[in-house]
């Protein structure tokens, strides 16, 4: 791990690396590194034509001096190195503590991690990247390459290599195009601009997604315009990897592109794709096609109402097959954790603490008894909520109403400082430990997970349940999604099992993602936990046809069946039944929105930022080209955003500065006092400062451009920063937005 | 004229439900369909067809006949060649209703000469057996109101569709002709002038 502390890269850009490697290639001495390396970005000198940095290792001692310093390639030699290094240092890990890491942390560099038999893939971003960004876009690579070129092992094997590695470009170009500063911090999808379209256009829009479901083998659909969602009935995950079809579409030759369709006459503008849906996602949109469209009346709300067919279609599954299979769908509930009953404050939970609004959550159960830690390889049926029956346990339910606060009335410290050595509750050393942000002594780390999977080899059972026990005071399973927001479809579902007891072997689970995910887009994967063997994980994917119609930037994609391309007629039949509508609601999108007119930002005295959880809309006066004012907001934004979610009973945050940095110390100051709801934690001096609300459904930050400062140095109610809520709060009314 | 491909607009007008939209889904895709949604603003649909000799592109412009969809609706009139007035004979308001249709055309649209643009009146659902507007009637009403031909269709039964629509095209193409020679002889004077001027230098 030491070894490889010394990763240079080139602060401007904040993906640095990427790497596929595939461990069965070297096994022996004399196999060579470079046979294993299937896919490495930046590529090699000769593949491409760069522009920047270049890598520069110390790896055991000896400092390698990159050949061309100012290009963004990686000799071959240097590839082996990163590669070697990385694949030992998971290697090592995994043997000492049994499951790999999902995160590697350099002093300059982070690496997330993830395993799938052989193949390993790290995706190394620069530290502003958080680490839950991190490891969410490594899951959105690896998610946009499943669902293009389905299974790993299937891909590599039918298709050339070359081909794929042309399409992991794609697939890193588009992650780096489409993420903004803002994006990274929230995973947002591109909306057009919903306050300058006419709602009866977004009606429009869902209404020719509707006439399309009237078609057989038809699922669903998104309707996209110049890259931005108009309406989609799709889950944010599987629009988001539909917004790269584009791209895709348009580097890969033609001949490639359909090469499973042998239909020539397919109408002008259209193309037909085989993708690769997840079993589930497949299943949900197969079964209630009329449920999802009843409930995506409009695109408003159509992002949140369409996660919901989940939950009718779980309980009818059998135990056996989907288990706790859930996938969190919806951004505001992401999380529910079941607590031993050492903390004895919880009342019993019934199942309909569960089925908060009809949406349905990740869950986990963990049932605390007593005997050896045995990792259950039965799949426990939380589905159906009328079933779950949780002893001398309780579950805290963090919705939207109550999130988190269940956990402090739990009596749980939570540190106030940012270290994790610091932590004393295992809650919340789960959750220090990746808050990049604060734990800067531990800047080396590695955080090692447990990875479901690992411990229950039952592979049909996506999310494990760990029956843990021994001596466990307070044990917590705090079962997650795996976020991934904006592009990522996968869904981890994760138990956790966290002790603070150290006599027991302390299970550490996958837990990183909580938050951003919690909030961010709602994905959910629980493909990547399966994916232990190939076989198992292909069985996890479905084949469905993508229907693509591009007319003049409007593009309408549609989920449907693989019989959907055999019927005869039937593309013809989709074709005429929503051609005329969508040239009308081309020709009207482009009266209303030119489409170059995104860049008419009005710099006003204050910068802000709201981000709609539950229409996953991003909202922001920021112009896109960040001045240094932006990149303050946006450091503090990031910064604030990672305490919100860690702590989501946080209200409030206001944060000031006098040195043109936020300082995080602030923050942690705020932590400390969380018992309290609304919480203002205003540092004296102050020259600038950057207020921040969130509560279940949107988060929001507001900050003064040029503040007329006053500070007498005491907390005195005349002090601008005192006024900044307030002010907020009505400069955010112009925009549409009570925070009141 | 030559045999090159010109791109008409045609743009259905009339009260909601008539059966604008599958008026054009008719002649168009040959297609019926029962549930179509209301019409939302505007949709277009293109054609290719010959006429007298003519390869035309026409452009069909269906509208949302509601009037709350009027703000969306009108800002497209502009640019139509011909208008096709569209009522339901077992609807005798959407009949009496062409009268607005009309003005509200020549008013969007911007039409410079209302007597002589190409307006054609279309009555249809004529499968329906209870009718509330005969024949008679909407024949006096289109030569009282400037001499329009007037056609009876069945989107559902594909009655007298094509007609209707290639009739359209027909009016369209008649004032063309007359336009180009008129447009024919003025641009001779213009353009002999510059000519020589040009040369000269």
């Amino acid at each position: 791990m030491a070894s490889t502390d010394c990763v240079q890269h080139r602060s401007s850009t904040w993906l640095s690396y990427f790497l596929l490697y595939d461990a069965s290639k070297v096994k022996g001495e004399c196999d060579l590194t470079r046979d294993g390396i299937k896919y490495f970005h930046p590529p090699q000198p000769q593949e491409r034509g760069g522009s920047e940095a270049a890598l520069s290792n110390r790896i055991r001692g000896e400092r390698l001096e990159p050949p061309c310093r100012d290009t963004r390639e990686t000799d071959i030699d240097q590839q082996e190195l990163l590669c070697g290094q990385v694949a030992g240092v998971v290697r090592c890990m995994t043997e000492i503590i049994s499951s790999p890491p999902t995160l590697i942390r350099l002093r300059k560099l982070k690496f997330a991690i993830r395993i799938h038999g052989d193949f390993l893939w790290a995706l190394g971003c620069s530290m502003e990247v958080t680490d839950i960004s991190c490891k969410k876009y490594l899951d959105d690579l690896i998610g946009l390459f499943r669902f293009y070129n389905g299974p790993l092992w299937r891909a590599y094997k039918v298709h050339p290599h070359q081909e794929l590695s042309d399409d992991w470009r794609i697939y890193l170009e588009y992650l780096q195009r489409i993420t903004t500063d803002l994006s990274r911090i929230f995973h947002s999808l591109n909306h057009v601009d919903k306050t300058k379209v006419d709602p009866l256009l977004l009606l429009k829009a869902t209404l020719i997604l509707q006439t399309c479901q009237r078609f057989p083998h038809v699922f669903a659909g998104c309707i996209l315009y110049n890259d931005r969602v108009v309406s989609t009935q799709l889950p944010p995950p599987l629009t988001s990897k539909i917004l790269v079809e584009r791209i895709y579409a348009y580097r890969r030759p033609p001949s490639l592109l359909n090469n499973f369709s042998d239909d020539p006459v397919l109408p002008d503008g259209v193309r037909l794709l085989e993708v690769f849906v997840k079993e589930q996602d497949a299943k949900s949109l197969c079964q209630y096609p009329v449920q999802w469209t009843t409930r995506v009346s409009s695109d408003v709300s159509g992002i949140t109402s369409s996660m919901s067919p989940e939950l009718e279609i779980h309980p009818s599954q059998s135990v056996s097959e989907s288990t706790l299979e859930k996938e969190n769908e919806n951004t505001a509930i992401p999380q529910i954790k079941v607590q031993g009953n050492a903390e004895g404050t919880g009342a019993p939970v019934t199942s309909e603490d569960l089925d908060v609004g009809g949406i349905a959550t990740d869950m986990a159960l963990h049932i605390p008894t007593s005997g050896v830690p045995v990792h259950s390889s039965s799949p426990v049926k939380v589905l159906n909520r009328h079933d779950l029956m949780v002893d001398q346990g309780r579950i805290t339910r963090t919705s939207p109403e109550i999130r988190s606060t269940d956990i402090h009335e739990a009596g749980i410290s939570l540190p106030s400082t940012g270290s994790v050595v610091a932590c004393v509750s295992t809650f919340e050393m789960d959750k220090q430990s990746f808050d990049s942000e604060s734990s800067t002594s531990e800047d080396s780390q590695v955080s090692f997970r447990h990875q479901p999977v690992e411990a229950c080899p039952s592979i049909s059972t996506p999310v494990p349940v760990e029956e843990h026990a021994k001596g466990v005071h307070h044990s917590e399973v705090i079962q997650r999604t795996e976020n991934i927001g904006a592009l990522g479809d996968h869904t981890e579902g994760y138990l956790e099992l966290r002790s603070n007891n150290t006599d027991n072997s302390v299970v550490f689970s996958e837990s990183t993602d909580l938050n951003l995910s919690i909030k961010s887009s709602t994905d959910t994967d629980w493909t990547l936990t399966l994916d232990s063997s190939p076989p198992v994980s292909s069985s996890k994917l479905v084949k469905l046809t993508l229907y693509v119609h591009n007319v003049k930037g409007l593009v309408l994609s549609l989920l449907a069946g693989m019989h959907f391309k055999y019927e005869k007629g039937l593309v013809q039949d989709v074709y005429d039944g929503t051609l005329a509508a969508l040239n009308g609601l081309e020709v009207h999108l482009k009266e209303t929105m030119p489409p170059n007119s995104h860049n008419s930002v009005t710099k006003t005295a204050y910068s802000f930022t709201h981000y709609d959880f539950i229409q996953n809309i991003l909202t922001a006066n920021l112009p896109s080209s960040s001045s240094a004012h932006d990149l303050l907001f946006l450091r503090a934004a990031s910064l604030i955003n990672t305490d919100f979610n860690l702590y989501p009973s946080l209200k409030e945050i206001t944060v000031s500065s006098h040195t043109g940095t936020f300082l995080h110390s602030t923050l942690q100051v705020a932590h400390s006092s969380r018992s309290q709801h609304l919480l203002s934690a205003t540092t004296r001096n102050a020259s600038s400062a950057l207020y921040a609300c969130q509560s279940t459904v949107h988060q929001t930050y507001f900050q003064q451009l040029a503040p007329p400062n006053r500070n007498s140095g005491y907390p005195d109610p005349q002090d601008s920063a005192f006024h900044l809520p307030s002010k907020a709060k009505q400069k955010l009314l112009k925009h549409g937005f009570n925070l009141l | 004229m030559t045999a090159k491909s010109s791109l008409l607009k045609v743009i259905l007008l009339g009260d909601g439900g008539v059966g604008k939209s599958s008026l054009m889904n008719r002649y168009v895709t040959n297609k019926f369909d029962t549930q179509l949604f209301h019409t939302i603003g505007v949709e277009f649909l293109n054609k290719e067809l010959e006429v007298d000799n003519h390869s035309v592109t026409m452009q069909i412009w269906d509208t949302a006949g509601q009037e709350r969809f009027r703000s969306l609706r009108t800002p497209f009139y502009r640019g139509s060649d011909c208008c096709l007035l569209t009522f339901s004979v077992d609807d005798s308001q959407s009949f009496q209703n062409l009268n607005n249709w009309k003005k509200e055309f020549i008013y969007y649209a911007d039409v410079k000469d209302p007597d002589s643009f190409p307006f054609v009146v279309l009555g249809n659902k004529i499968d329906i057996l209870e009718r509330q507007v005969s024949e008679e009637e909407a024949q006096a009403w289109c030569r009282n109101n400037g001499n329009h031909p007037y056609f009876e269709t069945s989107a559902k039964d594909a009655t007298n569709v094509p007609a209707a629509f290639e009739d359209a095209v027909r009016r369209v193409l008649a004032i063309e002709d007359r336009t180009d020679q008129l447009i024919h002889t003025d641009m001779v004077n213009l353009n002999r002038k510059p000519k020589p001027s040009s040369s000269c230098c």
